[in-house]
C-alpha cells in the first residue's frame, strides 16, 4: 500500500515543481533523475540489493539513505549558491543607492551624474 | 617612476572611513582628520545611531548604505565612489579613533618615496599603545597565514590604514564584505603585481575600540570567507 501512495506522491511533487516553472530545464532534469531513481529503489528492492552490492554497501535501503544524503546536500549547496548570488546583487543596489544620494552639511548633494 | 611630493598626494586624496555604529567617536576622529586633506567620505554601513548625522556635523560627505554589510563592502562603496569623483589618491581609515591622524603625512611621505601603488600602515614598524597579549597574538598569527596567503612579505596584515594611488585602488576589488577584507586586498596586491611599501604608523588602542574590534571567534569566520573565496574562485 505504501508504494503506490509513494509513487502518486512523488509525481504529485514533481509535478507541482515543474508547473511553478522556476527551476531550469537543466534542474528539473535533475530532480526528475533523482525521483525516478530512489523510486526505483523503492519498488524494485531486489534491484536496489544488487545496485547496493556493486557499491560495497551492505543493504539497497542503505543505498537509498545514502542517496537521499547526497541528494539533501547537493540541495543546500544549490542554496547557499544561490544565496551569496543574491547577497552579491543586494550589494550593488545598496552600492548604487548610496552613491547616487552623498550627502553633506547642507544638505543633499545633487551629483545625480556621478 | 616619478615622484609625487607627499604635500601634493595630501592635498588631491580623499579619506574613505568606513562605519557602522560610531557616533560615540566619530565626531573626534573627522574633527582630527579636517585640514589634512580635502576630502574626508564617511560610509555609514547601516548603522541605527546617529553615526550618518554626527559625520555631517563633523563637516564629512556621507554616504549610506541603507543595510548593514560589512566594513569591506562599506570600503568598496567609499573607494568607488571617490574613484567616480576623480580622486588622485586615496586613504582609508579606521572610524573608532585607533589611528593616529599624523600618520597620513608618513604613508604620503613613504609614497613619494617609494612610488608604490599602495602603502600599507604596520604598526609593528610603528607604535602600538595599550594592545592587550591576546590581540597581540591574533594579529601575529594572521601575519603569518596572510603571508602564506597572499604571498607578499609584511609586518602587518590587518591594518585598516592605506593609501592607494588612483590606478592601485582601480586594481582593487573588495569582494569580502566583513573583515576577510583586509586579507583579499592583500592577495589583490600579489596577483595584481601592483607596487607597495609599508609604512610605520601609530595604532592607539582604547576601551571603546576593544570593545567594537575584531574577536577570536572573528578569526575563524574570517578564515572561513577565505577558503570559500578561494574555493569558488
Amino acid at each position: 500500500m505504501i508504494v503506490p501512495l509513494l509513487l502518486v506522491g512523488l509525481s504529485l511533487i514533481l509535478a507541482y515543481i515543474g508547473s511553478r516553472k522556476e527551476l531550469s530545464k537543466m534542474q528539473l532534469l535533475f530532480v526528475t533523475l533523482f525521483f525516478v531513481l530512489g523510486a526505483t529503489g523503492v519498488v524494485f528492492q531486489n534491484l536496489a540489493m544488487r545496485v547496493a552490492g556493486w557499491f560495497n554497501v551492505g543493504r539497497g535501503a542503505d543505498l537509498l539513505l545514502y542517496f537521499s544524503v547526497l541528494c539533501g546536500v547537493l540541495i543546500a549547496a544549490n542554496f547557499y549558491f544561490r544565496f551569496k548570488q543574491t547577497e552579491r546583487q543586494l550589494t550593488e543596489i545598496v552600492r548604487e543607492l548610496a552613491i547616487l544620494s552623498p550627502r553633506n552639511a547642507a544638505g543633499k548633494t545633487t551629483d545625480r551624474q556621478i | 617612476m616619478r615622484e609625487i611630493p607627499a604635500q601634493e598626494i595630501l592635498a588631491n586624496a580623499w579619506i574613505v572611513i568606513p562605519a557602522w555604529r560610531e557616533a560615540q567617536v566619530l565626531g573626534g576622529v573627522i574633527a582630527q582628520l579636517r585640514g589634512i586633506c580635502p576630502h574626508i567620505l564617511v560610509v555609514d554601513d547601516g548603522s541605527k545611531d546617529d553615526t550618518g548625522a554626527v559625520a555631517l556635523a563633523a563637516g564629512a560627505t556621507l554616504l549610506t548604505h541603507i543595510v548593514n554589510l560589512g566594513q569591506g563592502a562599506a570600503l568598496q562603496t567609499g573607494i568607488e565612489y571617490a574613484l567616480r569623483k576623480g580622486a588622485g589618491y586615496i586613504f582609508t581609515f579606521d572610524a573608532d579613533g585607533q589611528h593616529a591622524p599624523e600618520s597620513l603625512a608618513v604613508l604620503a611621505a613613504t609614497m613619494d618615496a617609494t612610488g608604490a601603488d599602495v602603502v600599507l600602515g604596520s604598526r609593528w614598524l610603528g607604535r602600538v599603545e595599550s594592545m592587550p597579549a591576546l590581540r597581540r597574538l591574533m594579529l601575529r598569527l594572521a601575519v603569518v597565514f596572510t603571508r602564506v596567503h597572499s604571498g607578499l612579505n609584511l609586518t602587518d596584515t590587518h591594518n585598516g590604514l592605506r593609501l592607494l594611488t588612483r590606478a592601485g585602488a582601480m586594481g582593487i576589488q573588495i569582494t569580502q564584505h566583513r573583515m576577510a577584507h583586509a586579507s583579499e586586498i592583500l592577495a589583490q596586491i600579489g596577483t595584481s603585481r601592483l607596487r607597495y611599501a609599508e609604512a610605520p604608523v601609530t595604532v592607539r588602542y582604547t576601551e571603546y575600540s576593544l570593545r567594537k574590534g575584531q574577536k577570536l571567534s572573528g578569526m575563524f569566520r574570517v578564515l572561513l570567507d577565505i577558503f570559500y573565496a578561494r574555493w569558488t574562485q
